[in-house]
Order: C-alpha cells, then structure tokens, then sequence
C-alpha cells in the first residue's frame, strides 16, 4: 500500500532577492494533518521560505509540490486554486475595505458557484464566529489580534488543504496569542495541514507534529518537539 | 446672470468629471498620475470621428464604438508600456505615460492634421427655462456624465470586479495570495477608463470640436478636478469637477477668458499647500 503523496513537499528550495539566495537548498516533505512550524533566528530565511512557497518570490531553484499538484511555476493566484491558503506576516487584511468585504474577495475570484461560495463562508464564519457580527465595519479599525483572526477567516475562505501561517503570533499579546495557537490547532483538527513560521518556540514545540531548525538559509534540525527538546540546545543551534 | 455662468460651469463641471474619474481610479489602482489621460480622451474623440464621419454612423453608436475601442488601445498600451515598468517608481511610470501623451497626439495629427474637425450631426437648438439658457450639447453632456458616474459608483461599490479593484489598489500581493489576478484586474482597469474618456472625448469634441490638442487643454482642469477632490476618491473626482467648473467660469466674471485655465493652476497649488490629500482623500490605512 502506497503512502500518501506529501502535503508539501520542498525540494532543493534556493531563492533570494536581487541575486542573493536567502534561503539555500531546503528539502523538507510535509506529511498530511501535520502541524510542521519552522523557527530560526532573525534573518534566517523563514519569512522568504513562506513567501516562495505562496509564490510570491520566485525560486531560484528547486520545486514545489503540494500534494501531486505541481506548484512550481504557478502563481500566487494558482497556488490559492491549488489548495493553498496563506496568511502573511503583516499588512494581511484589505483595512480600506469591510470584514464582509474581505471575506467576500477571499472566495469570489477562484471559480466556485454563489453556493459552493455561500456555503463555505457559513462554514468560516462558524469557525470564527466574532466576524459574523461586524460585517460591515471597516477591517482597518480591528485590533491586532481581531485583524490576526479575520486574516485567518480569510485564507480559510478559499478551503485549503494547506495553510501557510507567517508568525502568526507576531506582536500579540500572552491571551491572544493563546487564542490564535488554539485556533490554529481546531482548524488542523478538520484535516488542514499547518505550515507555521514562528518566533514563539515554546508554542512551536506545544504544537507541533514537527519542527525544522532554519539558519542562515539552511536546514539544521528537522525533529519531532520530543526529539529537539532531548537532543538539541536552541541556543547552539541558532548559533550554528 | 450669475446663475446662468454657474449654470454653464455645472456643465463644464460635468465634462470633466469623467476624465477626472478615470484619472483617480487609474492612479488608485496603478500608482501613478497618468498624464496621458487627456491624450487618450482625444484619442476617444477621433475614434469617434471617423466612426460617425467616415463610417456615417450616427453619434450615439460611433460613441459606443469609440469607448470600445479605446478601452481596447489602452489595454494594448499597458501591454507594450506599463506592465513593463509595473513595479518602477510612480515617477518612472509618470514620465512613461508623458511619452504615451507625445505619440497619441502626434499620431493623431499625422493622420487628421491639425485642423479642427467636427462630428456629422444636426444642428441641436437651445432652450430656456426660468431666465436659463441651456443647449442640447449640454443636457447630452448632463446624461452622459450622470450616467458614468452613477455606473462608476456600482460598479466600486456593488460588483465583484470592483472589490477586487479596491483589493489591488489596497495591497496588491495580499490580493494575489486571496487568488486575484493583478493583471487582470489591471486590464479592466484600463477598459473602464477607456470607457469614460471614449465617451468623454465625444462630449468634449460636441462642445468644441476636434484637434490633437483637444485633451492637451482639458489636462490642467482634469488633475486639478482629480487632486482637489482627494487623488484615489471617485466621489472626490466628481465633486472636484464639479467645483472647478463652476469657479472656472465664475473666474471669468473677474478676468479675461483667456486666463480660466490659470485657476486650476491656482487651484492645485491651494490644495497641495493647506490639504494635500484633497477634500474627500483620506490619509489610506496602511497597516
């Protein structure tokens, strides 16, 4: 019996900016239902390693998989047909425009029916239930942590099978931050895969099915939290 | 008399609320102050004259072709211009589209000349009511403008294209990753403002008629209409039209016609010194 096909699958992955690669040579196959978190030091390459696999910097070489649907080459906008949701680090909401906006330009433009569309925003909304009922208030007024879980509504609009999270976390408070790992974790529960750049390694390693050290681009650890808390000291290996 | 120029500066208000608008949507979407804006209305303006002269269609429909057909050119123009100086700074793009402005025109006037032309239509009375006079040139100015504008506001408010315009306008790499198509909604974009300068360029060839110049002295009231208004806002860009048209001939009331032009100058300069923003410009959330 074969086993599934990866929910990510990143082979050789180099890219970078202006010529410059940022991140070098990352392999890394990421099984379905996994909560897999990357954490490193500032600079590591984390955030860039997100952004090729949203599409939006392109690689400088390798490919990526998402299950056996061929992401390389495809666009940002592809990438979301494909089955790839992502919520970015900052500027992750449309604050011009409403909640019910926002919700609304996460699904409209990836060819589904008004009722496949419909009914996937009633399943959203009843996994974040503080959207429902401010739908017409302008996103630019929510708090961090409200704007944090909208963006989180918003990649779950288009119904991904993966969902690539940039620190989630960044910049929000002890409470909120408990509010968005919880979240996190209910939505991996109904069979989403979590692809997580974080800062936050003490939740990271709480979470996590996986974890994989990056450092100057590269991969240095790639463990299970029990195998990293036995093995490894983070601080040598930030250093490393 | 002071009701009938204020009456006369509505009209003119209106001409030039759809240039403005075209001008602010472009620059909400795109970054930048397209200079070619009143270019592109004379080209709306001798595609129109060739359909109704040359082709002998009648106004309305050679208005319909003239608006299809430059939403068409300026499709092909980002095409082969802008979208290869997408992500260049505002001002790049700026001098790019003054580039666009010096061929649109030339090509014009190397195909009808300099001369003046005028569109094949009756000869449209006048009428009065209340001490008011007003022409058949100004109601159709009236409509039309109405009409784009009113379309203009469903179209931002109330379709899908435009909720994916305001998503491009706001953060267009969010909007990829929400599975919009930059590009696409680029080139609709353009259709749209090839739309409201085709039909512009009509109304403003009906009042004045044809020249390669025609935009060329619309271009000054068209951004100071666009600036004064709040650069990005489409009710900002109607009110500023409005406004302009109505000092511009009030203006005239003070000094010589000839010097009308000068007070959008004034205008821009007002506006940029004591509320850059423009009236209804909001300072746009970033975070």
């Amino acid at each position: 019996m074969t086993s599934p096909a990866p929910a990510l699958s990143l082979r050789q992955i180099s890219a970078g900016y202006q010529g410059a690669n940022i991140v070098n040579d990352v392999t890394v196959d990421i099984a379905p239902g996994e909560i897999f978190t990357v954490i490193g030091p500032n600079g590591s390459g984390k955030s860039t390693l997100a952004k090729v696999v949203a599409g939006l910097i392109p690689t400088a070489a390798g490919e990526i998989w998402i299950g056996t649907s061929r992401l390389s080459g495809l666009s940002a906008p592809e990438r979301v047909r494909a089955g790839l949701g992502y919520v970015p680090q900052e500027f992750n909401i449309f604050p011009n425009m409403t909640i019910g906006e926002n919700l609304a330009v996460a699904v409209e433009f990836l060819g589904r029916s008004r009722g496949a569309m419909a009914k996937r925003r009633e399943a959203v909304l009843a996994m974040f239930p503080e959207a429902g009922d401010r739908l017409r208030m302008r996103a630019g007024l929510l708090s961090g942590g409200e704007r944090q879980l909208l963006a989180f509504a918003c990649a779950m609009m288009s119904g991904p099978k993966l969902l690539l999270l940039d620190e989630p976390s960044a910049g929000l408070s002890p409470i909120m931050t408990a509010k968005i790992i919880d979240r996190i974790t209910s939505i991996n529960k109904t069979g989403v895969t979590i692809f997580m750049i974080e800062q936050n390694v003490t939740e990271a390693l709480r979470i996590s099915t996986r974890v994989m050290v990056l450092v100057a681009g590269a991969v240095r650890v790639l463990a299970s939290p029990t195998e990293f808390g036995a093995k490894y000291d983070l601080h040598k290996v930030y250093l490393s | 008399m002071i009701a009938q120029v204020v009456l006369n500066g509505f009209i003119t208000g209106l001409a030039l609320a759809l240039p403005a608008l075209a001008l602010t949507l472009s620059y909400r979407i795109l970054k930048f102050a397209n200079f070619a804006v009143g270019a592109m209305l004379t080209l709306g303006a001798y595609f129109a004259f060739v359909l109704n002269v040359t082709l002998h269609l009648p106004l309305i429909v050679a208005a319909i072709g003239a608006a299809a057909l430059l939403a068409a050119t300026l499709i092909a123009t980002d095409y082969l211009v802008f979208a290869r100086l997408r992500d260049r700074t505002a001002i790049t793009l700026l001098v790019a589209s003054i580039g666009i402005s010096f061929i649109m025109e030339n090509i014009a006037r190397l195909i009808f000349g300099n001369g003046s032309q005028n569109f094949n239509v009756a000869i449209m009375g006048g009428y009065q009511r209340w001490n008011l006079r007003f022409n058949a040139e100004q109601g159709y100015t009236a409509i039309t403008a109405f009409a784009g504008m009113i379309a203009v506001y469903l179209l931002l408010g109330h379709t899908r294209l435009g909720r994916s315009m305001k998503a491009v306008a706001d953060n267009p790499e969010l909007a990829a990753v929400r599975g919009i198509s930059r590009e696409a909604v680029i080139r609709r974009a353009w259709a749209v403002n090839g739309v409201l300068l085709g039909a512009a360029g009509v109304l403003v060839g009906l009042e004045r008629g044809i020249d390669p110049q025609l935009g060329w002295s619309y271009l000054v009231s068209v951004f100071a209409a666009a600036i004064l208004g709040g650069l990005g806002s489409p009710v900002g860009a109607v009110l500023g039209a409005m406004t302009i048209g109505v000092v511009q001939e009030l203006s005239t009331l003070v000094i010589s016609p000839n010097y009308r032009e000068a007070t959008g100058f004034c205008i821009i300069a007002f506006i940029l010194l004591l509320r850059p923003q423009g009236l209804l410009g909001t300072v746009s959330l970033k975070k």
